[in-house]
């Protein structure tokens, strides 16, 4: 599906409206101006950047002044266009199966199509350098077409999984994610570091990366605050889709000024929502959570429940991770905490046990009703297993995250109005 | 069928065959090894029992369900089953490798809930596929842990000396297994066949795995003439632990003389090297001369296919890749394309082979369509 100019601003006055936050479009403003100005300067000045994975350390990029893109980041852009299915078809079309995911990899489609220019924020140039998760082999084939350097990076298996993760990652972070663990991260961080270092023309300096990394900590702090707010607040104070795209947002800058800024920003007006009882649904009935990589294709989904059930969204894993996935104290050594930070990065909410028990304290900490979830995603049966056992009823979704060809708005909307009807109504009863 | 054949044969059907006897006697104690990056020399050298572990054929999975995301790989839920309903519980150890992490994650789990009381114990041995300097040590730390963890089951410490006979040992298998996967280009042996011989070696003890293997080779004899049929080269997604793909092919006319997978022409590679330290000898072997889809970049990955579909003596390729690839798809129009300028035609197979009546016909039409001109070209 991809929409006519007409649909497109159809759906962007919708999302407008829906729009509660000054801070979602302070933050639209920011990423048009930003990526106009990256463009501009890798065009017109011929400036180097990378493209990143998701759970690869941009934070090195920042430190080197070497600009940046995330490719699901990117991938999301696409997908809250509606050109999902476009692009989706397009990989399949050049022989990439349509079980292939394309979670990450309509950046590589709208890269590889030179014949359609109708892309989000005018497409993309060519990278110089690329690192992504070594899992992911479309990354080869960009680095390929654009000539650019790949540095992928291996993740070592967990050999000793602590359930309660969230409570260690903090400080004790060296006895969570295993010393030889870290030691290896860093090993490929530092082969990351020289790869950056040519393509940015310059050294890194390690107090420049460890002030970042303070930042982060910092701007992570905030997400944590924010979470504590919603997950205390009476009701509601700000829609998961604004408070998803906001956390995101933020992530890809993270280590900026711009970012910690925004952070604080975002904080204070979910802080004067819920102080003066700005609730997103004054009805709200039941609490929801939202398990597994985002509906970045349709977020405005989520609000379509609120008038006629009292439904809204509070939790997703995104705000969540925030806080308890990248926080890391202290960062005397930079690379270590860095390490640290990434090498379980993301896994933690899949590994069997570690994903159950985060998502079940979470589920208590935002009393929650019930959840919905998206099957395509590893370690999430286990996930929904121990929250049913603790009396959280689950809905899976089976839709691709990103990819409109996988979407049935009509046929969603309908399970998820089914789920409540008959799973949260008479469980809320019970109670 | 000759006595040889039919002792490997039985071998490869009844994988667990071997170490369940040897455990039942007492003889030793036996590890399993999923995988193809643990050394079974570290076994042989303290004395135990190294056996393949590769999940069985057409087994139902309704615990594995229950707990298994459908997005996980099939031959790990078909582990998982096995692991659930004990057919594992007769080992000593288990010995996981990065491929099946998720295996791991998923046992060591229902492990901590209480829920698996008949999986045996488990050991990671996390060697990194990564060809560069950056994980080296990790990989030698990873050899080392696997080391003290043999040792601690054995009850004893493995010798240099120990670790240098049982890679002569295993070189000889290589050695014998290189001379059959010659015959198979020289026309000799059926793919079929071929991946027998070679998968009942992860399955047997060395010695006896030779010295079947050599009976093997000298009653197959000068008398075994060429086989005239399209010689065949497969690349698969999947590891190729059954026989369905090769049993299709070969029904359909044509001669599958190799596959891009170590249950087949990959098993051997290079020999381990018997000069200096034999465990760094072990870790570059196993590091740097095994075949599997963790290996990065591309280029050490994809070298020897790409070798391959050169040769004058090889008609066509067939990419074998069914439903739950996530990853090979990436590489296929690149390989494909690579193929076709090698001047090779190649089939792209998305059927699950085990399904006959949908994986038959495409397989008939395009061994019908191979120019016969090129069956035999080669000067």
């Amino acid at each position: 599906m991809s929409l006519t100019e007409s649909q497109r601003a159809a759906s962007r006055a919708r999302h407008e409206a829906l729009t509660q936050l000054q801070v979602s479009r302070t933050l639209r403003t920011y990423q048009k101006a930003w990526f106009e100005k990256l463009r501009q300067e890798v065009f017109e000045q011929g400036r180097p950047y990378a493209i990143g994975g998701a759970l690869v350390p941009h934070e090195i990029w920042e430190a080197l002044d070497l600009p940046f893109i995330t490719d699901v980041w990117y991938s999301g852009l696409v997908a809250a266009r509606r050109q999902s299915g476009y692009y989706s078809d397009f990989l399949s079309r050049q022989g990439y199966h349509e079980d292939l995911s394309r979670y990450g990899a309509l950046t590589l489609a709208v890269m590889l199509d030179e014949q359609n220019a109708d892309k989000p924020w005018g497409g993309l140039p060519k990278p110089s350098l690329i690192c992504t998760n070594i899992a992911d082999r479309g990354a080869q084939i960009m680095a390929d077409y654009s000539a650019a350097t790949l540095v992928p990076m291996e993740m070592p298996v967990l050999r000793h999984p602590h359930p309660e993760w969230w409570e260690m990652s903090r400080w004790q972070w060296e006895d969570l994610d295993e010393s030889p663990r870290i030691d290896v991260m860093v090993a490929q961080l530092r082969d990351l570091v020289a790869a950056s270092e040519r393509v940015a023309g310059k050294k890194l300096d390690l107090d420049r990366l460890r002030e970042i990394l303070a930042r982060v900590n910092r701007q992570e702090e905030y997400f944590d605050q924010i979470r504590a707010i919603i997950a205390t607040a009476d009701k509601l104070p700000a829609r998961l889709g604004e408070v998803m795209s906001q956390v995101m947002g933020i992530q890809w800058h993270r280590g900026t000024e711009w970012a910690l800024n925004q952070a604080r920003a975002f904080h204070d007006e979910i802080k004067h929502r819920a102080d003066h009882q700005m609730w997103v649904c004054p009805n709200e009935q039941y609490r929801l959570m939202y398990v597994g990589q985002g509906l970045w294709q349709n977020l405005d989904f989520f609000t379509d429940f609120e008038q006629r059930y009292g439904a809204v969204f509070v939790r997703s894993n995104y705000l969540s991770i925030a806080a308890d996935g990248y926080l890391r104290y202290p960062v005397r050594d930079p690379l270590r905490a860095l390490a640290s930070r990434y090498v379980t990065m993301s896994e933690q909410m899949h590994i069997p046990g570690l994903g159950g028990a985060w998502a079940k304290w979470e589920a208590r900490r935002h009393r929650i009703d019930g959840g919905l979830s998206i099957d395509r995603w590893w370690g999430a049966r286990l996930i929904n297993l121990a929250l049913e056992e603790q009396g959280i009823p689950i809905l899976n979704l089976s839709v691709d995250p990103v990819d409109g060809n996988t979407w049935d708005e009509a046929a969603l909307k309908q399970q998820v109005s089914q789920f409540i009807e008959q799973r949260l109504a008479p469980a809320r009863k019970q109670r | 069928m000759t006595a040889a054949l039919e002792l490997l044969r039985a071998h490869y059907r009844d994988r667990l065959m071997a170490a369940k006897a040897v455990r039942a006697s007492g003889a030793s104690r036996v590890v399993g090894l999923t995988g193809t990056t643990a050394p079974a020399e570290l076994a042989l050298a303290c004395g135990l029992f190294p056996v393949r572990i590769s999940p069985p054929d057409d087994i139902a999975t309704p615990t594995a369900a229950l707990y298994l995301d459908s997005v996980i790989d099939r031959d790990v839920q078909v582990l998982f089953e096995c692991a659930m309903r004990g057919d594992f519980e007769f080992l000593d150890l288990l010995v996981l490798t990065r491929g099946e992490d998720k295996l791991f994650y998923f046992l060591k789990e229902m492990v901590r809930l209480g829920r698996a009381p008949v999986v045996p114990p488990m050991h990671m041995f996390d060697l990194m596929g990564s060809q560069r300097a950056a994980v080296q040590q990790y990989n030698l730390q990873n050899l080392n842990w696997l080391i003290a963890a043999l040792e601690r089951l054995a009850g004893v410490q493995i010798t240099d000396e120990q670790l240098r006979a049982s890679a002569q040992l295993t070189n000889r298998c290589r050695e014998l297994q290189r001379k059959l996967l010659a015959l198979r280009w020289e026309g000799r042996v059926q793919g079929v066949e071929a991946m027998e011989v070679i998968g009942a070696g992860f399955c047997m003890h060395p010695v006896r795995y030779t010295q079947a293997l050599e009976r093997y080779l000298q009653e197959l004899g000068p008398a075994s003439a060429p086989k005239p049929a399209p010689r065949l080269l497969v690349a698969s997604s999947e590891p190729l632990s059954q026989l369905h793909l090769h049993r299709r092919l070969e029904e359909a006319g044509g001669l599958v003389v190799a596959e891009d997978d170590a249950w087949g022409s990959r098993a051997p590679g290079d020999d381990i090297a018997n000069g200096g330290d034999p465990k760094q000898a072990l870790l570059q072997k196993y590091w740097h001369d095994t075949a599997h889809a963790g290996v990065s970049p591309r280029e050490a990955r994809q070298a020897w296919f790409l070798h391959q579909i050169q040769r004058c003596d090889l008609d066509a390729v067939i990419f074998y890749v069914p439903p739950g690839d996530h990853q090979f798809g990436w590489d296929y129009p690149r390989l494909a394309a690579q193929t076709t300028a090698a001047g090779k035609p190649s089939l792209l197979l998305r059927q699950d082979a085990a399904d006959a009546s949908t994986v038959s016909g495409p397989v008939r039409e395009f061994l019908a369509a191979l120019p016969a001109s090129r069956q035999r070209a080669c000067p």
